[in-house]
């Protein structure tokens, strides 16, 4: 028997700390730090998350089953042991696509209404 | 390799931030709270690199915000937890205007933002040891000749002695000879990585480490020297006093030549008026008598026995033990001090302007 999987839908829309750190997991997994950095960096430094900020933001994925810790622990050697990696779920996939694809729509929408340019990320 | 000023700041930031977790939930703590102080760890570490104190500082500024949000924001969530900390206040927040949460929020990170500044500057400043030398000033028995050409006796008070021996202690006369005598020009030098220092260089230095200060009701004088190096601080405050008494017994030498210089002079027309006598005795008497006397002080004062010593150093200066720069309980008492005024203040100010926006009416449609 299949478990029924939650619509992404439902998640819809992500506040931007969520969505970015989804954006950050989804290219392999990443410790804390990591992904703080990768938003820092992605950004242009326009989001700068703190630690309570984002350890709350992965409470709430991971209660959401949107992310889970990784299992395997870097070699010591390369890496503090210590770190906890985490990385997105399929679900968490799904609501990422969903998300970004809401984003899509109404960049298209914007658009449409002339309020940005054609071109990609030109500004009005 | 981490230098111990760049330890000592992290690993003071570190404990600081370690306690303000508290203000977590303990089941938020206990499973992120370990995870968060790694991650700051790391964020300090990354703007002590990149711009030192400064990038602590600037840190801090970003830290307290979020961490005072998520606090509470974790506590607001869970509110069915048994927490004693904070509970009842968040509980009561939670039923109240949200403006309270607003003053408490701002006014408490205003608070810890001025607190943990004030502790962190404290804890970077260097260190720096006083050492203190006594020295007992006293007038000299006589000054230069007057308008009449003749050195004249002291015993007129001087209210401004003191302050003027302070000038001279503190000008380029004596404070050029103790860098001279400490080659300081050089060790200076040295000790900051530069070329060899100018006169006018190290005497700016030596300014700010000299503290001059009389001892109340008598004529002692502690000079007072602060430097990180404790025994360049002794030495310093020794080699002020010595040069200062050297200073000013070379001028009492120069008024005792004059004086003895003037006193043979005065024996030699002594003898001549003894010998050509006028007419007029009485004339001849007062003259003579004029003369005895003006030799007799000049005889005392050409005398170097019958004067007190001018400079008199009481104590030489040692070592000094532990630091006295910065007061680090002041600092940091002035800080919460300065951090309660300043974050009521700002607390107070956010929540008026927060009220007086909401009250506006909204713009029509």
């Amino acid at each position: 028997m299949t478990a029924t999987q939650p619509d992404p839908e439902n998640f819809l829309p992500l506040t931007p700390a969520v969505f970015h750190v989804l954006l950050a997991l989804s290219d392999g997994e990443r410790h804390g730090y990591a992904i703080m950095r990768e938003v820092d960096q992605s950004t242009g430094g326009k989001i700068k998350m703190g630690p309570g900020t984002l350890y709350g933001t992965i409470k709430r994925l991971l209660a959401a089953r949107l992310i889970e810790e990784a299992e395997e622990r870097p070699d010591p050697a390369l890496d503090d042991e210590r770190r906890r990696y985490y990385r997105l779920t399929a679900l968490g996939q799904r609501v990422a696509k969903a998300e970004a694809a809401r984003y899509a729509d109404m960049v298209r929408l914007a658009r449409g209404k002339k309020l940005i340019r054609a071109t990609l990320g030109g500004a009005a | 390799m981490n230098t111990p000023k760049e330890n000592r700041a992290i690993a003071l930031s570190q404990r600081v931030y370690k306690r303000l977790l508290r203000l977590y939930p303990r089941a938020h703590r206990e499973e992120y709270g370990t995870a968060m102080a790694q991650l700051f760890r790391d964020q300090c570490r990354d703007a002590w690199q990149a711009h030192r104190g400064w990038g602590l500082a600037w840190l801090w500024l970003h830290v307290l915000p979020d961490l005072f949000k998520t606090a509470a924001y974790e506590r607001l969530a869970n509110r069915g937890e048994r927490k004693p900390m904070f509970k009842k206040t968040f509980t009561e927040i939670r039923t109240r205007p949200a403006w309270l949460a607003l003053f408490i929020v701002v006014s408490l990170s205003v608070f810890f933002l001025v607190v943990v500044a004030a502790t962190i500057v404290t804890f970077m400043l260097p260190e720096q040891y006083s050492s203190k030398a006594r020295i007992k000033v006293e007038r000299d028995m006589i000054e230069a000749p007057g308008v009449t050409g003749r050195p004249h006796m002291t015993g007129v008070h001087d209210p401004y002695f003191i302050q003027t021996e302070f000038e001279v202690i503190q000008s380029e006369k004596i404070l050029d000879q103790v860098i001279e005598r400490l080659d300081l020009n050089t060790v200076w030098a040295n000790k900051y990585n530069l070329q060899k220092l100018k006169y006018s260089e190290s005497r700016a230095l030596l300014k700010k480490m000299v503290e001059l200060r009389p001892a109340r009701n008598t004529s002692l004088v502690d000079i007072t020297v602060y430097n990180q190096d404790p025994a360049e601080a002794a030495k310093i405050a020794n080699t002020v006093a010595e040069v200062y008494q050297t200073y000013r017994r070379e001028q009492s030498a120069m008024f005792l030549a004059y004086n003895a210089d003037e006193y043979k002079k005065l024996i030699a027309e002594l003898k001549k008026q003894l010998v050509v006598k006028t007419n007029d005795s009485k004339a001849d008497d007062d003259k003579t008598s004029k003369m005895i006397e003006r030799a007799a002080r000049l005889y005392m004062a050409s005398d170097g026995a019958g004067q007190t010593l001018a400079v008199e150093i009481i104590e030489h200066a040692e070592p000094g033990f532990r630091p006295v720069r910065p007061n680090k309980p002041l600092n940091i008492a002035i800080g919460i001090g300065l951090g309660l005024l300043l974050g009521l203040a700002a607390g107070t100010l956010v929540t008026m302007f927060a009220i007086a926006m909401r009250k506006q009416p909204a713009p029509a449609q």
